[in-house]
């Protein structure tokens, strides 16, 4: 297949050729020469064919607001002339250095192209990067231009950033971020805390039997040894519940509230479970809704377990998270994980954004976790972050007015939450992060 | 301008400049051109308007088309449309078509009985040298328009200005060489054509229509070599 310029190229040649055949022009016959030597070396230059392309790794794992390099190398066996490589940056991707397509001119065989550019992650999520495109063009387009595209199986797996706790070492300073209180476990490895006396029985070591109690009992009939049961090493356990009601949207679709809600989610999650807490985590939606309706998605729990793979489990689950993911309440979740959370007397962090429409909501949520946990006068196994959106919301001039006149109504709405007992802590994420928020709670003795 | 596109329009510049001048000394150099100013004289003097004389003219006027077609030249690239420059190719080659019909051996005019409208008056190499230049001027502008298209594509798609003009530069190149190259390997048989003529004489001079034994299945020859290796293209790209 040949373009429309050798056509035009070969009637010139033949019009001077043939002109000069007819008039017996020697002239006009090598001037039609130069036309025909020209297109015939022409077409000879073959354009770049037999591309072939060393992908980037098939898995890049990196976190919101990083950037990463992709390389794609492609090699041109022969030919002459021009490769152009684009590649479209996957959604919520933005370019930082280089650039996603580029041309090259080839002028010698195998010769290697590097595309290579540098993109940032703005939002969290597992995306798959599109197939590299490429056109290869004949030097002076007398043949039309290949196209083609290379198979991409790069996934690109963006993980929310979490926030960085680090152990406080001062004696003096105290947190008053809540711990779970207490584990209750029957089984695990015993401590030096001593519990209490019980009677031995078959399979007791010698060692734990107390001599002096059992020698005050040898006056008892029937009487059996007495052995030190100490507390068994258990963990505590935390319930994360996290809000996808839309009201948290608010915000850009980039830096939102719900955004820095599953960033305070991540980074809580890891800070208990770094400190042997069993973490539970789920998902639930603050609006008023009367439907019912069961989600499909089992996904949106995860019943609390310690350690690494519970925290892999917890990036997992907030990469796929969005806006409106479920639409139970806080009640149903509750009901859903109550055969865990019965007899742990665990912390509950529940992260929303308060308003008018789920205050009431929230509230009879709280409710409903209170009824599991240990009766108490106060309700000091509950923490609730608000995750303030207004200061994020902020467009033109008034607004910033407007945002902190919203704020001292949400102060009034997280005031009533206090009153209750609960441990109200209010995130601006314009102002501050969530570290800073934490480190607010922290005292000196 | 971008600096880097700064060879490649001066190469255009020139060309276009001397194809020019070559063309309107050719006009002005022809029998053709003789005819028709003893004419106009002529007429002219009919009326008693004087004119100065025709040695005169075939200076100046020469200089003076090619002082227009440089202003003509500097005017497109400051309005950012060098691809006009080759239009001027299409008025260079009727300009230089009377003097190259002089040089045929078959002249059509005889029918009128007028042979002496196309006589030659300079050497047939100058001749072809000048319709070769102005040729070469053609196809390389007209390529270098075609990489100057796709340097504009390439930045309208986001490639980097330098980049992109760097692969005009050796896009152009390209094409500036290889017509270069197909005009000298024509001027070569151009200047071999008389020893070859006379070899070719001595075997044929003596057949009748010799001409027509040699000429016809040339061109025909010449006709099925092309639609074959067209033809061998397209197969070679399905």
């Amino acid at each position: 297949m040949l373009t429309g310029d050798p056509l035009k190229l070969v009637i010139s040649a033949l019009g001077f050729i043939l002109t000069g055949m007819l008039t017996g022009n020697t002239i006009l016959l090598c001037l039609g020469l130069i036309s025909l030597l020209f297109i015939y070396a022409s077409l000879e230059i073959q354009p770049p064919t037999n591309l072939t392309h060393t992908p980037p790794p098939e898995s890049i794992v990196t976190y919101v607001d990083d950037e990463i390099e992709l390389t794609h190398q492609i090699t041109v066996q022969k030919g002459i002339g021009l490769v152009t490589l684009g590649q479209t940056i996957p959604p919520h991707f933005s370019l930082i250095e280089g650039n996603n397509i580029q041309a090259y001119w080839i002028q010698r065989p195998n010769q290697t192209l590097t595309l290579h550019y540098r993109i940032k992650c703005t939002r969290r999520g597992v995306y798959q990067l599109t197939n590299l495109h490429y056109e290869s063009r004949h030097p002076l387009q007398l043949r039309p231009t290949t196209q083609g595209t290379f198979t991409e199986k790069t996934e690109l797996i963006v993980k929310p950033r979490s926030l960085t706790a680090k152990r406080i070492r001062q004696q003096k300073i105290f947190t008053r971020i809540p711990m779970p209180e207490e584990s209750r476990v029957k089984l695990g490895v015993p401590t030096t805390n001593f519990k209490e006396l019980r009677e031995y029985t078959t399979g007791d070591p010698y060692k734990n039997i107390n001599w002096k109690a059992t020698a005050r009992k040898l006056m008892a009939p029937n009487s059996r040894p007495s052995v030190n049961e100490y507390e068994r090493e258990g963990r505590r356990v935390v319930f994360i519940f996290l809000d996808t009601n839309k009201t948290l949207g608010l915000g850009t679709s980039l830096k939102n509230s719900f955004e820095y809600a599953v960033q305070a989610t991540l980074g809580l999650s890891e800070f208990y479970l770094t400190r042997q807490c069993m973490v539970g985590l789920s998902l639930f939606n603050s609006k008023n809704q009367s439907s019912t309706r069961k989600t499909q998605k089992e996904q949106n729990y995860l019943f609390p377990e310690a350690g690494r793979i519970q925290q892999f489990k917890i990036h997992r689950l907030l990469l796929d998270t969005e806006l409106e993911s479920t639409t139970n309440s806080i009640i149903t979740a509750a009901n859903h994980m109550k055969g865990h959370i019965r007899g742990t007397n665990p912390l509950f962090i529940i992260i929303t954004r308060l308003n008018d429409e789920n205050q009431q909501n929230i509230i009879n949520g709280l409710m409903e976790l209170r009824k599991y946990s240990r009766k108490t006068q106060t309700m000091n196994n509950m923490m609730l972050i608000n995750v303030s959106g207004y200061n994020l919301s902020i467009k033109k001039r008034g607004d910033k007015t407007a945002a902190q006149i919203l704020q001292h109504y949400e102060n009034a709405q997280l005031k009533t939450l206090r009153r209750l007992g609960i441990t109200a802590i209010n995130w601006d994420p314009a102002e501050q992060t969530i570290t800073q928020v934490l480190l607010q709670q922290v005292r000196q003795r | 301008m971008s600096q880097t596109q700064t060879p490649i329009r001066i190469y255009e510049a020139s060309i276009t400049i001397l194809g020019t001048y070559l063309a309107i000394s050719s006009l002005f150099n022809s029998s053709l051109y003789q005819i028709i100013s003893t004419a106009l004289v002529q007429i002219l003097r009919m009326f008693k308007i004087t004119t100065i004389s025709s040695q005169q003219i075939t200076t100046i006027i020469p200089l003076l088309v090619t002082l227009f077609v440089s202003l003509l030249i500097v005017y497109d690239y400051i309005m950012g449309q060098p691809e006009n420059i080759i239009n001027i190719y299409q008025l260079n080659l009727l300009l230089v078509t009377p003097e190259i019909l002089s040089y045929s051996r078959l002249d059509w005019l005889n029918l009128i009985q007028k042979p002496q409208i196309l006589d030659p008056v300079r050497s047939p190499l100058i001749v072809f040298i000048s319709g070769a230049i102005i040729l070469v001027g053609y196809l390389s502008l007209y390529f270098t328009s075609v990489s100057r298209r796709t340097s504009l594509e390439l930045i309208n798609r986001g490639i980097e200005e330098n980049r992109s003009n760097q692969i005009f530069i050796k896009q152009s190149t390209i094409a500036i060489a290889l017509t270069g190259a197909s005009a000298a390997v024509s001027i070569i048989v151009f200047v071999a054509l008389n020893p070859i003529n006379t070899l070719l004489q001595t075997i044929i001079g003596n057949l009748p229509y010799g001409y027509l034994a040699f000429g016809v299945p040339g061109v025909l020859l010449l006709l099925a070599t092309l639609w074959f290796y067209l033809r061998g293209q397209e197969k070679e790209e399905n």
